[in-house]
């Protein structure tokens, strides 16, 4: 499988704060690249420049091998995009909504359209003001889906969900969205969701991508070392790929990526008196690499 | 896709298009209802403000629900480019308003009592010019200030900011554009066609605006201005250099350069008449040559007053302070001297303007009316006075003339006898039409008579060379009907000579032995004989609209531009008007044509063409003589 989507050397400010700098990323087609990052890092405006949205200031944006300049919509035909706030027109209809969109998608599944918003329990004549956030949230995601998209973007999508449709959004349609071959870049500051759904991960930090990779790999190079002395931690405890430490008295925590027996060797050879390994949650990985 | 973002626009500014339909209403009731004064007083300012204020509401939220509801995102992660986007929801918003525009004018045309309100509005121009009023304020206008409006919507979510700062710069830009034309006016430079600025620096806007929302990032106000002001900045400066060659090309790609002329005498059987950027030009048929009169080379109005071998004109003085000079000078150029020096700091006219000016009967003495500002508490209050003065500078009398605030007074006739002039107060524009009067002031005496009031048309190419009587239409307070009346000056007496609903008056002439007046209406031809007060419609043919009519010098002759199977002819009348024969006029022209009798032949003057065209009416021998 090819890379349906691949930043180069990205770069956006605003102002004098700069947002993205030197960002690079690529996603491989019918995966899920689970894009992970705090709030305010820069989630949201990459994808939308990915989007076509708003212009980067430098770098190459490629879908499908080709460059997406910015107003040269073709490509989002085929890329679904779903936000993180509502975005539509408040006074419009459910009904006129789609109406309206599918003047824009020549793929566009009518049907597939209504039997989600059948699954939604939404009702086509209530006006979008009167949606809560979570329906909307759902609409966005019928309007999205309806389009046949080949690559699906989510920014940040389940934070307004109740429980129920989120636990049928993470552990349902994100696979039949996959079982269509549609590609998925998922953007959330919400870790824990992620595990179990993303084949890739991407951690976005300080303006650029400090960890991509392919995620079994990352659960199984992530580990948690707890170690302990006779009597004080040495100084000389610092060994590459070492992410954290916190030491307790004769006690040291680290997290280390990625994991390898030469390190564990070299940790060995500090003569700990005692040394457990654990590999890491999701979201352990994640505080390890921001922290 | 189009259709659908036609939609949602209509459906966005559904409001507004209502509103508009429920003022319509109101009008239409109100007229109906027999409230003629009310709506007078609601709709006059109304009709004249709603559309271009209904086009600015609307476009000043063009962008408005795309900011209102984050719908921007929505609407720019769709696979159209951004530009087609502006176009489409342009187009969709521009159809509101031309709904609006279209029931507008249903409403006009079917209510007779708006028309009318329509014809003051209008200024009772005749048509040609009454179309082209209409056109700009009811078409133009609206237009520029929607699409204006619309073009900035994208840059702040503030309606109302977008609102007045389209006001703003709409008229700011205006205002500039029309001082630069006064400048090159000033410069000596022959300006026509400057409307086209308009189109030019609405159209900067536009692309100005496409380009912004597809090159920013719509989330960055400060950014998206910036790239705006840039934009716009370059298409202004382009524009306005476009528009400068465009309204200058007859200077500047001819070597005569294009003129313009509407005012013009015959004296002692040669032509007078002012060039923009000639002055006062004198044309002689026997010697067929034209002679420059007036050697400053500064700007003079078109207009001048000749009496007796003397021509009376205004120069520049000032542009700053907007002063003028009166000059006088002989009818052959000689003795060229200024009457008042408005930048002499010891100057009685000291920053004093002339705005209009007589000659004597006799030629020896100039009337002329100054305004000037002065203090009045926190208040500036502009005067008028009146002057009078020999033409070797002895003799100066003035008196101040009381004009209420936005209306002007203008000299329009000195009769033969006596010392009285007569002063014209009229009415500003966009003020109804009721408030003009006709005054006769006795300087000598001091003394200032109200003649007639609720006059409708500037009389002043209706005047007797005499200049004893005068004609100028009045509409009844009791009546919708305007009439057409002639007034003795000297006895004061008041003739009826036509009475009819929208007297659509253009030209009228008087015989050169002032015993008879011609005036066209609607395609006919009428004469009125003064001495014998009988009124009559000379001929049945269908005439051109604007006609052009005058008599040949020895008043033997009627020289009438008509129509006849297809062509433009000439009808050579006898002094009875009977035809005498038919002469056809072997130019093509659009437009209306002037005709100035001359001894036995005729000038031709074709608007818009700058040309001057002479018939021998015995030859019937055509030449181009400017």
């Amino acid at each position: 499988m090819g890379e349906i989507l691949q930043v180069k050397n990205l770069y956006k400010s605003y102002g004098r704060k700069q947002v993205l700098k030197h960002f690079n990323m690529s996603l491989e087609e019918g995966k899920v690249y689970g894009l992970l990052g705090k709030n305010g890092e820069g989630k949201t405006t990459l994808i939308r420049m990915i989007m076509g949205i708003i212009p980067g200031d430098k770098g190459t944006i490629l879908y499908k091998g080709t460059e997406i300049k910015f107003n040269h919509p073709g490509y989002k035909k085929e890329v679904g995009y779903i936000p993180e706030d509502s975005i539509f027109f408040g006074w419009m209809t459910i009904k006129k909504l789609m109406a309206f969109n599918s003047s824009f998608y020549p793929k566009w599944n009518a049907q597939k359209a209504c039997e989600f918003l059948d699954r939604f329990e939404l009702d086509e004549k209530v006006k979008i003001k009167n949606l809560s956030r979570g329906m909307k949230l759902k609409l966005g995601l019928i309007v999205a889906l309806a389009a046949e998209p080949e690559l699906l973007i989510l920014d940040d999508p389940t934070s307004g969900m109740d429980v129920p449709t989120r636990y049928d959004f993470l552990k349902g349609l994100i696979r039949e969205i996959l079982e269509q071959g549609t590609t998925i870049l998922f953007s959330s500051h919400l870790v824990h969701e992620l595990e179990g759904i993303i084949d890739h991960l991407g951690i976005l930090h300080d303006g650029k991508l400090i960890l991509e990779e392919n995620f079994e790999h990352v659960k199984n190079s992530a580990k948690k070392v707890h170690l302990t002395f006779d009597g004080a931690v040495p100084d000389g405890l610092d060994i590459d790929g070492m992410l954290t430490k916190q030491t307790d008295g004769n006690k040291c925590n680290i997290g280390i990526y990625p994991w390898s027996e030469d390190l564990k060797q070299d940790l060995d050879a500090l003569h700990p008196t005692k040394m457990d390994v654990e590999s890491m949650t999701l979201e352990e990985i994640f505080i390890h690499f921001v922290s | 896709m189009f259709v659908k973002i036609f939609m949602k626009e209509w459906r966005e500014n559904i409001l507004i298009f209502a509103l508009a339909i429920l003022m319509m209403i109101s009008i239409a009731i109100l007229n109906l209802s027999g409230q003629q004064e009310l709506t007078l007083q609601f709709s006059g300012l109304f009709l004249l403000l709603f559309l271009p204020l209904a086009a600015l509401l609307l476009g000043s939220g063009g962008f408005y629900t795309e900011y209102k509801d984050n719908a921007w995102v929505f609407l720019f992660s769709r696979p159209i480019k951004k530009e087609i986007l502006w176009i489409f929801k342009f187009v969709s918003q521009l159809s509101i308003l031309v709904a609006v525009f279209v029931i507008f004018y249903f409403v006009r045309r079917f209510l007779p009592g708006l028309d009318k309100i329509f014809q003051d509005l209008d200024m009772n121009y005749p048509d040609a010019f009454g179309d082209l009023f209409s056109l700009s304020l009811y078409i133009v206008l609206p237009l520029m200030a929607f699409t204006i409006a619309f073009s900035l919507s994208l840059l702040y979510d503030k309606q109302f900011i977008i609102f007045f700062v389209s006001i703003l710069i709409g008229t700011g830009l205006m205002f500039f554009w029309q001082n630069y034309i006064y400048f090159l006016w000033a410069r000596g430079f022959y300006v026509k066609n400057e409307g086209i600025f308009s189109l030019f620096f609405t159209l900067s806007f536009v692309i100005a605006s496409i380009l912004t929302l597809a090159k920013s990032d719509f989330s960055q106000v400060g950014k998206k201005i910036f790239r705006f002001s840039a934009y716009v900045l370059i298409f202004l400066l382009i524009s306005f250099f476009i528009s400068t060659v465009w309204v200058t090309r007859g200077q500047i790609f001819s070597a005569r350069g294009d003129f313009s002329i509407w005012y013009y005498q015959v004296h002692q059987g040669n032509l007078y008449f002012q060039d923009f950027r000639q002055g006062i030009l004198r044309y002689d048929p026997d010697q067929e040559k034209i002679t420059r009169l007036n050697k400053e080379s500064r700007f003079s109005f078109e207009s001048f007053s000749m009496r007796a071998g003397k021509i009376a004109f205004l120069q520049i003085k000032s542009r700053r302070q907007w002063t003028n000079d009166l000059w006088i000078m002989n009818a052959d150029g000689t003795g060229a001297r200024p009457m008042v020096e408005s930048s002499e700091k010891d100057s009685l006219f000291y920053k004093k303007r002339t705005i209009s000016f007589i000659l004597s009967h006799d030629g020896n003495r100039v009337a002329f009316i100054t305004t000037h500002y002065e203090k009045e508490g926190a208040k500036s209050v502009r005067i008028h006075t009146l002057w009078r003065i020999n033409t070797d500078g002895s003799g100066l009398l003035s008196q101040v003339l009381d004009v209420p605030e936005s209306q002007e007074a203008k000299l329009i006739a000195w009769p033969s006898f006596g010392d009285s002039l007569v002063v014209l107060v009229q009415a500003g524009p966009f003020t109804h039409q009721k408030s003009s009067q006709i005054r006769l002031v006795d300087l000598d005496e001091g003394t200032s008579q109200v003649l007639v009031e609720n006059i409708l048309v500037p009389p002043a190419w209706h005047l007797l060379p005499s200049q004893d009587y005068l004609t100028f239409k009045i509409r009844k307070d009791d009546d919708l009907k305007e009439s057409l009346i002639l007034l003795n000056l000297k006895t004061l007496e008041a003739t009826e000579l036509f009475s009819a609903d929208f007297l659509k008056l253009w030209r009228g002439k008087w015989s050169p032995d002032g015993s008879k007046i011609a005036f066209s209406r609607e395609r006919e031809l009428w004469i009125y004989d003064v001495e014998e007060k009988k009124l009559e419609k000379i001929s049945q043919r269908n005439y051109d609209y604007e006609i052009g009519f005058d008599w040949t010098l020895d008043g033997q002759q009627f020289i009438l531009l008509a129509p006849i199977d297809g062509e433009n002819q000439l009808v050579i009348m006898d002094k009875n008007f009977q035809e005498e024969k038919t002469i056809k006029i072997p130019m093509q022209f659009k437009g209306a044509i002037t005709v100035r009798g001359l001894e036995n032949g005729a000038i031709l003057k074709v608007t818009g063409k700058g040309n001057f065209w002479r018939v021998n009416l015995e030859t019937e021998e055509w030449k181009k003589v400017f």
